[in-house]
């Protein structure tokens, strides 16, 4: 009798601590991008995409394949694969970090939280801090991490000719993931 | 004179159409369609043999190329875009190829034995094809 409490109490020990390190991942995340440009607006997006969220520490991982972006344009495709941001040299691109407010988001209640983002984002080889912020929504145990940020693209050392007069330094990033 | 001009105006017209039709035809270059072009053809278990060994050798083949790939479907989902996807198995229980297709197939059953034909985006956990169709 004793034997199979403790044998039950190990088994609830276990599954609690398998629920704190619930790992919610995705291989098809999206994330698109958009930027303003006098001839025609550029936006592009991508699902090759895969991320990990950490519910017990916040600990948040992006990575996603430069190729996989489709634009409405072939021909504004090939220019950014090829002029911008050099995708056969470069083929991935990350984002490696922590959701620092993530003892306000309840992974067991239905609920929109607002979520703060900081990390390190990889793009074009070139690693720089980010911060953003973004929301987690839990509902029925579905998890959906949204986020919105701009980044500036001298800063990856993305050039090309027409950056900065046809085509605008900051673009809008756009994160979108439904964990499993 | 005159007819010196009327050559220059009409060489003048051809390089201005020319060249506008040229532009044109760039700018609205078309798509790229996986069913027009003719495919690398591989085993699912190679092709990520290949991308496990060196990463950088296999893109140098297969990034951004159509691919025709032999497998077997471990999975048959929708991604939150829409898209149906599919996993191949490629005898690490641990990656495959996962195939992102451009229209819903015909019904496809796990387990079975399909070819993919798509373009190669790179590895991640899996070795990438993104706007893939189901040849067989």
């Amino acid at each position: 009798m004793k034997r199979l409490f403790i044998l039950v109490a190990a088994i609830g020990l276990a599954s609690t601590c398998l629920q704190a390190q619930k790992i919610y991942s995705t291989k098809t995340g999206k994330i698109s991008f958009f930027s303003n440009a006098p001839l025609e607006d550029i936006e592009a997006k991508t699902t090759e995409v895969e991320s990990k969220l950490l519910a017990s520490t916040g600990q948040v991982v992006f990575t996603l394949l430069m190729k996989g972006f489709q634009f409405e344009n072939p021909l504004m495709q090939e220019h950014f694969n090829e002029n911008y941001v050099e995708s056969t040299k470069y083929p991935k691109a990350d984002f490696k970090g922590f959701i620092t407010n993530i003892k306000d988001i309840n992974f067991t209640k239905d609920g929109t939280y607002p979520a703060n983002v900081n990390g390190m984002l990889t793009i074009h080889g070139v690693t720089k801090e980010v911060s953003s912020t973004g929301t987690i929504s839990v509902n029925t145990g579905k998890v959906t991490a949204k986020s919105k940020f701009n980044i500036t693209l001298k800063d990856y050392n993305i050039g090309g000719s027409l950056i900065g007069k046809k085509i605008a330094n900051q673009i809008e990033i756009t994160v979108e993931c439904q964990y499993e | 004179m005159n007819n010196k001009l009327r050559i220059f105006l009409i060489i003048a017209l051809v390089v201005v159409l020319g060249g506008g039709a040229v532009a044109y035809f760039m700018w609205n270059k078309p798509k790229r369609n996986v069913e027009d072009e003719k495919g690398i053809g591989i085993t699912a278990s190679l092709l990520v043999k290949e991308y496990q060994q060196n990463e950088a050798e296999a893109n140098k083949k297969y990034l951004d190329k159509t691919i025709q790939v032999t497998g077997n479907v471990s999975d048959v989902k929708n991604n939150q875009d829409g898209k149906a996807t599919i996993m191949l198995t490629s005898g690490d229980p641990f990656t495959g190829v996962f195939c992102t297709l451009k229209e819903r197939p015909g019904s496809i059953n796990t387990g079975s034995s399909v070819i993919i034909k798509g373009i190669c985006s790179g590895m991640l956990t899996d070795v990438r094809l993104r706007e893939a169709v189901v040849v067989k």
